[in-house]
């Protein structure tokens, strides 16, 4: 009995230790949980103002990019009809962009590309009378700074239509299927079957992509050359007119009148795999040959430029991991230009019309020997007329796109050592010109039967970050 | 071609064939999104990388749980987000795509 007793009352009072152990084991738990949820909320915190800390000190400046290319041009022509030639074995040459990118408040954003592209050894300034403002970056000169690319974007909506406004020095170079040749990941805005040109315009785009997977139409007018006018203080004669014409009036003996165009560029459809693009352009007042007195470079008339580009980024569907890597283009296009009477275009009749049209064919497969290298393989053919407006190509031997005949290319893209931000390429441009080369804006000169070969062997090497 | 061309070309090759590991591809990534993923989620690639900020990509990368995050981002791609495919070749990238857009990036949208 007395065993029972004290049994019981050691176990009673082991209980009651085993109760007040569990009762201040609670507590500590209940302590810890309270420190870690004040933790987590800490936390919490902390990561908040850590997006925000980062989120402004991303957006809350300009951010730069840099894209610095060096590359040597082994240049070749060869006129077969006249049996002459020209060379250059080394081109030597350095061009940086310097790129800006600024993204206030949602929906606004500016991007801009100032850019130095010269040969080694240049002139301080070079002035070649044909080297325009819608070129000035994209051909070798000198070692002056210009822009090359600014304009923001404003995006809304308008009852439910994504709507985006533009101005400024578009992104018009390198567009469209042009991008794979100048080992650019993204392309410029443009086709570049029919446009590539550094112009100012003004763009509104409509985003269809709730219709149809990503097509979207842009509306851009622009300005591609600014005619005769008074220089900066007005005329020498005392006038004193800055920036306007005495008279009001186009010079009667030139016709410089201001170049105009209105371009339609689009996405009929892009589901990532397949891309068709199409655009079309009208220039107005576009330069050509008054036949009263033979004046060239005279407003003559009006052109118009089609095109309409597929794309398929990736054969067949998991097929292969080269299959998937392999992108594949076709373009067409058609050039019409339609002088006014009294003028011609491309030796038109007076008053008549030049048409001439464009095929362009490309693939590009993995190289097979490095982790990102691409092998690019292009064809081009171009009638008689054939007249694009892409004289800012940067191809040293002039537009292989503009060729009137057929062009060859063929490009390896890769890494330098492996590094992604070291793009480098080894390019091939085998051009036969059947008629007057087409190299830069000369609607009066009327194309001729020709033979002549040119070749441009570029090595170029980039560091871009 | 010119003995400076020759060179200039023999050397340009043979430094290119110098390789590293491979990478991932933020630009592939964003690809991959568009080919696979834009019509599925009904949502533009920006849209989804911007559901998350870094940090919470970063850590989902991290814990093994980037499928779930993609799947929480966007329910209709949960069989893509769980095949052996997204695990093996696509997450990388679309890592890299996300973590590069993701809501303070302060990347900026091209026009």
């Amino acid at each position: 009995m007395r065993k029972t007793l004290l049994s019981t009352a050691v176990l009673s009072l082991f209980a009651g230790a085993l109760a007040a152990d569990d009762a201040s084991m609670q507590a500590e738990i209940d302590a810890l949980m309270q420190k870690v949820q004040k933790l987590e909320q800490q936390q919490k915190r902390t990561n908040k103002k850590l997006s925000q800390v980062n989120a402004q000190s991303a957006n809350d400046n300009v951010k730069f990019g840099l894209d610095f290319r060096n590359a040597v041009d082994v240049i070749d022509y060869r006129n077969n009809d006249a049996d002459t030639y020209a060379t250059n074995p080394s081109l030597l040459t350095s061009r940086l962009y310097l790129t800006m990118g600024a993204a206030p408040t949602e929906g606004l954003t500016f991007q801009g590309k100032l850019a130095v592209y010269s040969t080694w050894g240049s002139h301080l300034y070079v002035t070649d009378p044909a080297l325009k403002d819608w070129a000035a970056s994209s051909k070798a000169s000198d070692t002056v700074m210009r822009i090359k690319e600014a304009y923001f974007v404003y995006s809304d909506e308008l009852g439910g239509q994504p709507v985006s406004v533009s101005v400024g020095r578009r992104p018009s170079t390198n567009g469209f299927l042009a991008n794979y040749r100048e080992n650019e990941t993204d392309p410029g805005s443009p086709l570049a079957h029919i446009t590539n040109m550094e112009v100012n315009g003004a763009m509104v785009r409509l985003d269809w992509s709730r219709f149809l997977d990503g097509a979207y139409t842009k509306f851009v007018c622009g300005r591609a050359h600014s005619g005769e006018m008074q220089d900066v203080y007005g005329d020498v004669s005392g006038a004193r007119m800055p920036y306007a014409l005495s008279g009001g009036d186009v010079n009667t003996t030139l016709e410089d009148t201001s170049v105009d165009f209105f371009v339609m560029p689009g996405n009929a459809y892009d589901d990532g795999q397949y891309q068709v693009m199409y655009q079309w352009a009208h220039i107005f007042n576009t330069k050509g040959m008054k036949l009263d007195g033979n004046i060239p470079k005279a407003a003559s008339g009006s052109a118009d430029l089609f095109s309409v580009g597929l794309k398929v980024s990736g054969i067949g569907e998991e097929i292969s991991d080269f299959l998937d890597e392999t992108t594949l283009f076709v373009s067409g296009a058609y050039t019409h230009y339609d002088a006014k009477n009294g003028y011609t275009l491309l030796g038109s009749a007076d008053g008549g019309s030049r048409s001439g049209s464009s095929v362009w064919a490309g693939i590009i497969i993995p190289d097979m020997l490095t982790d990102s290298g691409r092998l690019g393989f292009e064809y081009n053919h171009g009638s008689k007329y054939w007249t694009p407006m892409n004289w800012a190509e940067d191809t040293a031997i002039g537009s292989k796109l503009a060729v009137r005949g057929n062009a060859y290319e063929a490009y390896w893209n890769f890494d330098l050592f492996g590094v992604k931000y070291l793009p480098s390429q080894i390019r091939y441009t085998y051009v036969q010109h059947d008629y007057t080369p087409n190299i830069n804006c000369a609607g009066w000169v009327a194309p001729v039967k020709t033979d002549i070969t040119a070749t441009d062997l570029r090595l170029a090497v980039t560091y871009r970050y | 071609m010119t003995t400076f061309g020759k060179l200039t070309t023999s050397a340009l090759l043979g430094l290119g064939l110098l390789t590293s590991s491979l990478y991932a591809d933020a630009d592939k990534g964003q690809r991959l999104y568009q080919k696979k993923l834009k019509t599925t989620c009904g949502m533009t690639g920006a849209v989804f990388a911007a559901k998350h900020t870094q940090m919470e990509w970063e850590e989902a990368k991290e814990s093994g749980t980037l499928a779930e995050m993609m799947t929480e981002a966007c329910p209709e791609g949960k069989s893509f987000f769980e095949s052996d495919k997204f695990k093996s070749k696509f997450e990388e990238h679309l890592y890299d795509f996300v973590h590069d857009f993701a809501s303070d990036s302060g990347n900026i949208p091209s026009c």
